[in-house]
């Protein structure tokens, strides 16, 4: 896999302090983002965070009210538009056209020559499992047909940063599976990939990078690697052999370094068992250790945070904002010190 | 540019080489035109009428009672031969009038006018009945008309052929008594049989009569009276101007060259900027937009949507220019067409008035999720469309006038206007006046364009409520 080269050229796409109001409501609010070359990022938030605004600003679609964006090393992405391949959110083609006609059509605006365009297309056309659909009319093919050719007309100039925004919606598994090898294919070749998503666990599994944001600001910022550091799980799940909920919840209790417990019942074909929070600045293998001496087990376990555990922890909390930014501001800082 | 040429390419592509564009445009015109000059050549809308047979009525009290006779004669063979020769006499002596390059074609067209007017025997066979006025029983000829006995009666009194004196105008309205006739009034009663058109020849007969009969009274030769009506007075009309003298035609034909011209730019403009919102919606609707504009810059795409378009119109006006062309080849009038410079300067008009009513367009299509909600914001183009309809026959009229030089500085009129004015033979515009409407209707284009810029560039890929009239202005100021 390449790593991102940042010390070798300027990054893929460097947003600076970029703010952008739609009449009173602030859709991206003083933004800051780098997306280093060859890298795979997920670009994460709920509906409505600002992820379409964000990516139609580095497309130059319309510009920032404030702050700066380059992209590819350029200070806009309309001199740098044909270095670009934009799938985005709302896409669609022309239905009375064919899909070679489109392809061409599409490819040409980007400032590729014809008779290259030619060749490509049926070669991708191959890849994609839509052989011989050149002659077809866009409107003929079924919609999952069309999301494929959609995201041909997006690769077909041979892009250096590709940008996908849900490109994964509407697809079936087997679909999603091939565009997943697609985009793993296109990562192996160099290019710079963002894909914007709210399906967490697709995010999980392919991206190196991540960036979370929320209301127009940045939660989270960094590698798959570095994120799950930062929200290392600080909860052990434990079930006792023969589970006396009295005795065993206070023997955890008393374990050193464990700060609270909490009894969970059986529900469907869970057991009944524990879950113990650690006290800050605990040592995790320690306490485990300590846990296993103590009363007889079946089993226990640090539980992995999913990348789920973590977007819903910091979009969720809403009565302490305050609080959750200044905890999502101190982990940025860490991240960027790693 | 690259970006432009591919998307105006496209533009064309989809709308000028397709089948529907072709049928539409080329085939129904051709279609049409082909289907009126067989129609006209093969005389197929000339319904076969059975000939007229049976009997006419006539009770004729005037002095000399000659409409007798003279209805015998229109309907004996002799007379119908004698009409139709005066008839192919009387066009010999108008094409002997034509100007000696237009006289030679012209003559191409006797053969044919022979073939109409030539009197065949057809069947015709009609008896005039003179009926004595003294011992005439109205009452019963009508019966007997009813019965079938005659195609028709028909009554001619003193009164109707008296000379006419300034107190006749109160005598009031006609009455149905047929013994009671009125100054100037006849009457004919008539069979269900007979067919109209030969009413027409009995009525054109009664009066020949009516008026011979008083022209006599009034002691003038009906034969002087004949040649004065036959030989209208001709005026030669000149057009003297700086650029030398332009003969003016005075056929009625050219008083409508301005109405063709402006209807030929209008329906092209039309078409084109239908095709343009059209093209804008569905990218919208098709959500096609943001991917063309990952490629193409807003302004980008919007100008090579008006350039792929204006040549969509542009292949319009030249299909059915050279229609028009051909046609007055074929009935020379090809010398009263407007001259080279002249089709140069219709041709900028035709672009000014395509890339304004074509940038309002592509602004409402941009602005708009459906077509039913354009409607609400096409108040500025339907101003643009009917003011040159309105003001249309006071320029005609008037080619040099106060309100057409008004519009011709006033850019949503100023193509239509002035190319109403240019078409016009008989008018010369001055050359300063082509130049002032160029500058201000082009600069009217810039602005409308760049407006129309503004308005694409937040529309396109905005979906939900459409703003109205006001609000697209909010959008120009905030782009």
């Amino acid at each position: 896999m390449i790593q991102p080269s940042q010390d070798a050229d300027a990054p893929a796409i460097s947003i600076q302090g970029v703010t952008k109001r739609f009449r009173e409501k602030t859709a991206v609010d003083n933004l800051d983002l780098t997306v280093p070359r060859g890298s795979l990022c997920g670009f994460l938030g709920p509906n409505g965070a600002g992820k379409t605004t964000t990516i139609r600003m580095v497309m130059s679609i319309f510009p920032p009210d404030s702050g700066r964006i380059s992209v590819l090393g350029r200070p806009t992405a309309i001199e740098s538009k044909d270095l670009i391949g934009y799938l985005p959110e709302e896409r669609g083609v022309y239905r009375k056209m064919k899909v070679d006609a489109f392809l061409t059509y599409i490819g040409m605006l980007k400032g590729v020559d014809r008779n290259i365009l030619k060749d490509r297309i049926g070669e991708w056309l191959e890849r994609v499992e839509l052989p011989g659909v050149e002659k077809k009319r866009c409107e003929e093919l079924s919609k999952g047909m069309q999301q494929k050719v959609q995201f041909l007309a997006t690769i077909i100039h041979d892009p250096e940063l590709i940008i996908l925004d849900e490109p994964f919606s509407g697809l079936d598994p087997v679909n999603g599976r091939l565009l997943r090898t697609l985009i793993n294919d296109l990562h192996d070749q160099g290019k710079t990939i963002i894909f914007s998503t709210h399906v967490l666990q697709q995010a999980e599994q392919i991206c190196n990078r991540i960036f979370l944001i929320n209301n127009g600001k940045k939660l989270l910022d960094g590698t798959m690697d570095e994120i799950r550091e930062q929200h290392n799980p600080r909860t052990l799940v434990i079930e006792p052999s023969g589970y006396q909920h009295g005795d065993d919840t206070s023997a955890v209790e008393n374990i050193e370094g464990i700060a609270s417990v909490r009894a969970v019942p059986v529900s469907g074909s869970t057991p009944p068992h524990m879950e113990a929070t650690l006290r800050d600045g605990a040592d995790h293998g320690a306490v485990l250790a300590r846990v296993a001496q103590a009363i007889p087990l079946r089993r226990v376990e640090s539980r992995r945070a999913t990348l789920e555990d973590i977007f819903v922890s910091l979009v969720s909390t809403k009565d302490s904002e305050d609080s959750v930014r200044a905890s999502v501001s101190a982990q940025a800082a860490g991240v960027e010190g790693n | 540019m690259w970006k432009i040429y591919a998307a105006a390419v496209r533009e064309y592509k989809v709308t000028a080489l397709t089948p529907a564009f072709f049928i539409g445009a080329v085939i129904v015109p051709a279609v049409i035109w082909g289907l009126m000059f067989f129609v006209g050549a093969t005389g197929l809308l000339d319904s076969e009428k059975p000939p007229m047979q049976g009997r006419i009525a006539v009770v004729d009290s005037t002095p000399g009672q000659t409409l007798t006779a003279d209805l015998s004669d229109l309907f004996s063979p002799e007379g119908r031969a004698r009409a139709a020769e005066a008839q192919m006499q009387a066009l010999r002596d108008q094409i002997n009038r034509l100007p000696p390059e237009m006289r030679e074609q012209a003559m191409n067209a006797i053969p044919m006018a022979e073939a109409m007017i030539g009197a065949d025997d057809d069947g015709t066979d009609v008896d005039i009945v003179p009926i004595d006025p003294n011992e005439a029983d109205l009452e019963a000829l009508r019966e007997q008309v009813r019965a079938g006995d005659y195609l028709a009666l028909v009554v001619v009194s003193e009164e109707s052929v008296r000379i006419p004196v300034p107190t006749d105008a109160e005598a009031g309205p006609a009455t149905r008594d047929p013994n009671n006739l009125g100054p100037s009034q006849y009457r004919i009663d008539r069979a269900p049989s007979l067919d109209p058109d030969y009413l027409g020849d009995i009525q054109r007969a009664v009066h020949r009569v009516i008026q011979n009969t008083r022209y006599e009274q009034a002691g003038i030769d009906p034969a002087t009276v004949l040649l004065i009506a036959e030989n209208s007075p001709q005026a030669i009309t000149t057009l003297v101007t700086e650029d030398g003298d332009k003969a003016g035609p005075d056929a009625d034909l050219v008083r409508f060259l301005p109405f063709i011209f402006m209807m030929l730019i209008y329906a092209s403009v039309l078409t084109g900027g239908n095709y343009l919102l059209m093209g804008t919606l569905e990218e919208k609707g098709s959500r096609v937009m943001e991917v063309l504009l990952s490629a193409v810059s807003p302004t980008q795409l919007l100008i090579g949507k008006l350039i792929g378009q204006g040549l969509v119109g542009l292949t319009i006006v030249g299909i059915y220019g050279a229609v028009g062309i051909a046609a007055a080849d074929r009935f020379n009038y090809l010398a009263v067409l407007p001259s080279g410079v002249q089709i140069v300067w219709m041709a900028l008009y035709f672009f000014m008035a395509y890339f304004f009513l074509g940038a309002m367009m592509v602004a409402v299509g941009a602005a708009v999720t459906e077509l039913r909600e354009a409607q609400a914001l096409y108040a500025p183009i339907t101003f643009s469309l009917i003011i040159p309809f309105v003001l249309m026959f006071s320029i005609m009229d008037n080619p040099g006038g106060v309100v057409a030089r008004i519009f011709s500085f006033f850019p949503p009129t100023t193509p239509f206007v002035m190319v109403m004015r240019l078409s016009q033979p008989s008018h010369s515009v001055p050359l300063w006046e082509i130049g002032v409407s160029l500058l201000v209707g082009f600069a009217g284009v810039a602005v409308m364009v760049w407006i129309a810029a503004k308005i694409f560039r937040i529309g396109v890929l905005r979906y939900g409520k459409p703003p109205t009239l006001v609000g697209l202005l909010k959008w120009v100021r905030e782009a």
